[in-house]
């Protein structure tokens, strides 16, 4: 309450709240950084403002809202479709082909409505008891030549296919037999003794790898496994091209050095090198325990040299996110999150374990600069969150710091080209702190039990918070099957007077 | 003064060596370190192996250690008001007050004699049986030996504080009560309730007990190959010791001058 009279005294962040049904808001994608959504951005009635596609409607955007009566649900789909849009068009893949559609003058239009061979079957979504299988959104166009249409993508254990428009009807433009081949999974091999182990095993065939399309190149990005917990990654390029339909290995194949299986392939720069990432965890060599070390290391010089942040956590403990970009420079940022409560020994972290309602919580940000990390964190903050109960007891408020619901740095909400950090201290409070300062910037007042999650719902370059409900196991019940409860949106307006 | 203090150390220190009890724990805690590799192995593979000295030294010399100091500073006094013997060393020429100071310093000796059997018991193990080469990460050296030795000195001298809090503490119950059961029963009981209850009371900052183990977090991180920030509970460390420690004093000290001991 203090906090909010302060912003309204002294000026900040407001924002513009709206409660949307169907609306599921935004989600943490991976703990590289970024935000996932339930939904996707188009501009799908040309007014120049980005509505939204849901997998059962769409929400036009008008004053950086979305009104309750511009809330248009798509025509009948089939049974497990899977939707992608490009530009204001919907693409439906269904089993039986390719539907496009468009939102005109008040109504939907057929584009196109074409039957296909798909050389794999479109998976049909999982389907909840009492429900009916819904459509989905999906990823499944990209313009391979640059002529503005899409080409349809289709990844099979054998091939990458493309499906390119002609004539106003999509045919098989390419296929490109890059996807390596399957071997015979380790998890196969069964175990005769002790005899109790012993099972009938399929023999399962897998194989892993990533592949990326950019333009008109696809990238395979492959791993392989060494000894000692080690591991490899093979990056190979290829040049697609639709009109002789054929995919060629363009430039060297590049690799890493052997590094620790627990590295993974991200982009945490524009340098167009990928860069190695991975966290280790270990149980802390000093503590008598079970305090775990986690340490996040980083090469962006292709597994050259790594630099390497430790921090203590908790069993469990997860954090928000490890990468931002938190002054938007095109270079992701590290941080390192870490719970104070295993700094104090074993006799006072146990009494704290046991009675202390409220637990420091330490936030470092590694800038990123030209070559490598900054070897001290540029920006190191610390709160108190409160957890209604001693962490013994495992409550709700404390399961959702461990998991990284309660602080994010992912939002700028004011525009300025830096992200604020949004902190839930209290349960019923979520403030919003500038990174440079440290000052309160603004805050939302929440209900118990609500989540939330940061992103730029409207696209309008400023953050917004979407605020939802969490499970709520002694009423859930109350809710039919497949029903949400809506999520609100405090849009943000910026900085005010 | 200070001769008459000095004096009377020495008479209530060779009082002390003369106590089974005294050595039986700093055996107990011998033994309790000794038996620590089996808990927490301790191997010589050319990795440094300060995490055993900082698993084992707050807990032998904060926990176990803490434990017996307050026990054997809490029967000082006690044990002398319950056996009648306060009454002939009173009629010693020396204030009551330098009598309890006295006290205070045979106390504070049994802990430094604590704290030192801990440090040389870890550290030698360690010694003998695993690695002293510094703290490695990734064939890196985060801290060198000398840097590991220096903040343990640092966590041995900061250390001292709130333990010192902890006898002068003992002692004060030590005068309160008249059977050294009851003082010890006491003093124990004291600490666990107001540990427990610290938190919920929103008195944690202010007890000197939530400091004991803090002094080792330095050596604890570096041990981890944590990059340790200077921290500022330094200073609430000391002043929290240092007002028990004056508090209790002043407790013990008037106790005894005020009581009357001729009934």
């Amino acid at each position: 309450m203090k906090s909010l009279l302060v912003c309204a005294l002294l000026g900040g962040l407001m924002f513009q709240e709206q409660e949307i049904p169907h609306f599921q808001g935004a989600y943490i994608s991976g703990l590289y950084g970024g935000t996932g959504w339930f939904s996707r951005h188009a501009d799908l009635n040309r007014d120049g403002q980005m509505d939204l596609l849901l997998p059962e409607r769409i929400m036009l955007q008008r004053d950086k809202q979305y009104p309750v009566e511009l809330h248009i649900p798509l025509p009948d789909l089939p049974d497990g479709a899977v939707l992608d849009v490009w530009d204001d068009r919907i693409y439906i893949k269904h089993n039986e082909g390719i539907r496009c559609i468009q939102w005109t003058e008040g109504t939907w239009l057929t584009v196109l409505d074409q039957t296909l061979d798909w050389q794999g079957r479109v998976p049909k979504n999982s389907v909840a008891m009492g429900t009916l299988p819904k459509p989905e959104l999906g990823r499944f166009l990209h313009d391979i030549n640059a002529d503005n249409q899409p080409e349809l993508i289709e990844v099979t254990e054998s091939a990458l296919w493309a499906y390119t428009l002609l004539d106003r009807q999509y045919e098989l433009g390419l296929m490109a037999p890059i996807i390596p081949p399957t071997t015979l999974s380790p998890r196969t091999a069964i175990q005769l003794w002790p005899d109790v182990d012993r099972h009938f095993a399929y023999p399962v065939r897998e194989m892993r790898a990533n592949l990326v399309l950019e333009g008109d190149e696809a990238i395979l990005i492959q791993r392989q496994k060494l000894p000692e917990q080690l591991m490899q990654y093979t990056v190979t390029r290829y040049a697609l091209n639709i009109e002789t339909g054929t995919a060629k290995p363009s430039g060297e194949v590049w690799s890493t050095q052997a590094v620790p299986n627990t590295m993974s392939l991200r982009h945490l720069n524009n340098d167009g090198i990928l860069d190695l990432v991975g966290i280790q965890q270990e149980l802390s060599s000093a503590s008598a325990l079970p305090a775990f070390i986690r340490t996040h290391s980083t090469s962006i010089d292709g597994g050259k040299s790594f630099h390497s942040v430790r921090a203590r956590v908790f069993p469990g403990f997860i954090g928000h996110t490890w990468f931002v970009d938190v002054n938007h420079d095109g270079r992701q940022d590290r941080i390192v999150e870490s719970p104070q409560i295993f700094d104090q020994g074993p006799r006072e972290t146990i009494t704290s374990m046991l009675t202390r309602k409220k637990i420091g919580h330490s936030l470092s940000v590694y800038m990123q600069g030209e070559t490598a990390f900054d070897a001290n964190p540029a920006y190191s903050l610390k709160f108190t969150m409160d957890l209604s109960e001693p962490p013994i007891q495992s409550g709700p408020l404390f399961n959702q710091y461990i998991r990284g619901y309660r602080v994010s740095l992912l939002g700028d909400f004011d525009g300025d080209g830096w992200n604020e950090v949004a902190v839930q201290a209290k349960e019923n409070l979520l403030e919003l702190f500038n990174l440079n300062s440290g000052e309160l910037v603004g805050s939302i007042p929440l209900k118990p039990n609500m989540r939330w999650t940061v992103g730029d719902v409207n696209a309008d370059g400023l953050s917004d918070i979407c605020v939802s409900a969490g499970i709520d196991w002694d009423n859930i019940g109350l809710l039919l099957p497949g029903e949400k409860l809506p999520t609100t949106v405090y849009f943000s307006l910026g900085n005010q007077p | 003064m200070m001769g008459r203090i000095w004096t009377a150390y020495l008479v209530e220190w060779s009082k002390s060596l003369r106590l089974k009890r005294s050595y039986l724990w700093l055996l107990l805690v011998a033994l309790a370190i000794g038996c620590s590799p089996f808990l927490r192995p301790v191997v010589g593979d050319s990795v440094g192996d300060y995490g055993f000295i900082a698993y084992v030294t707050p807990l032998a010399m904060n926990v176990l250690g803490f434990f017996l100091v307050l026990a054997f500073t809490a029967g000082l006094i006690s044990t002398e008001m319950a056996s009648g013997t306060i009454r002939m060393v009173l009629t010693r020429p020396i204030h009551r007050w330098e009598w309890v100071v006295a006290k205070l310093m045979a106390g504070l000796t049994y802990a430094l004699i604590m704290m030192t059997l801990v440090s040389i018991l870890s550290w030698a193990i360690v010694w003998v049986l695993g690695d002293l080469s510094g703290v490695t990460y990734g064939g890196e050296l985060l801290s060198s030996h000398g840097e590991m030795v220096s903040a343990y000195t640092f966590g041995f001298f900061l250390s001292f504080f709130p333990i010192a809090a902890g006898v002068a503490f003992a002692l004060a119950i030590s005068t309160l009560t008249r059977s050294p059961i009851s003082s010890v029963m006491a003093t124990v009981g004291l600490w666990l309730a107001l540990d427990f209850l610290k938190t919920p009371l929103g008195i944690d900052a202010y007890i000197f007990t939530t400091y004991l183990e803090m002094p080792w977090q330095h050596f604890a991180d570096r041990c981890d190959g944590i990059a340790t920030q200077e921290s500022k509970d330094i200073l609430h460390l000391l002043l929290c010791s240092g007002t028990t420690f004056i508090l209790a004093l002043f407790v013990a000290i008037t106790s005894i001058t005020r009581r009357d001991f001729s009934r």
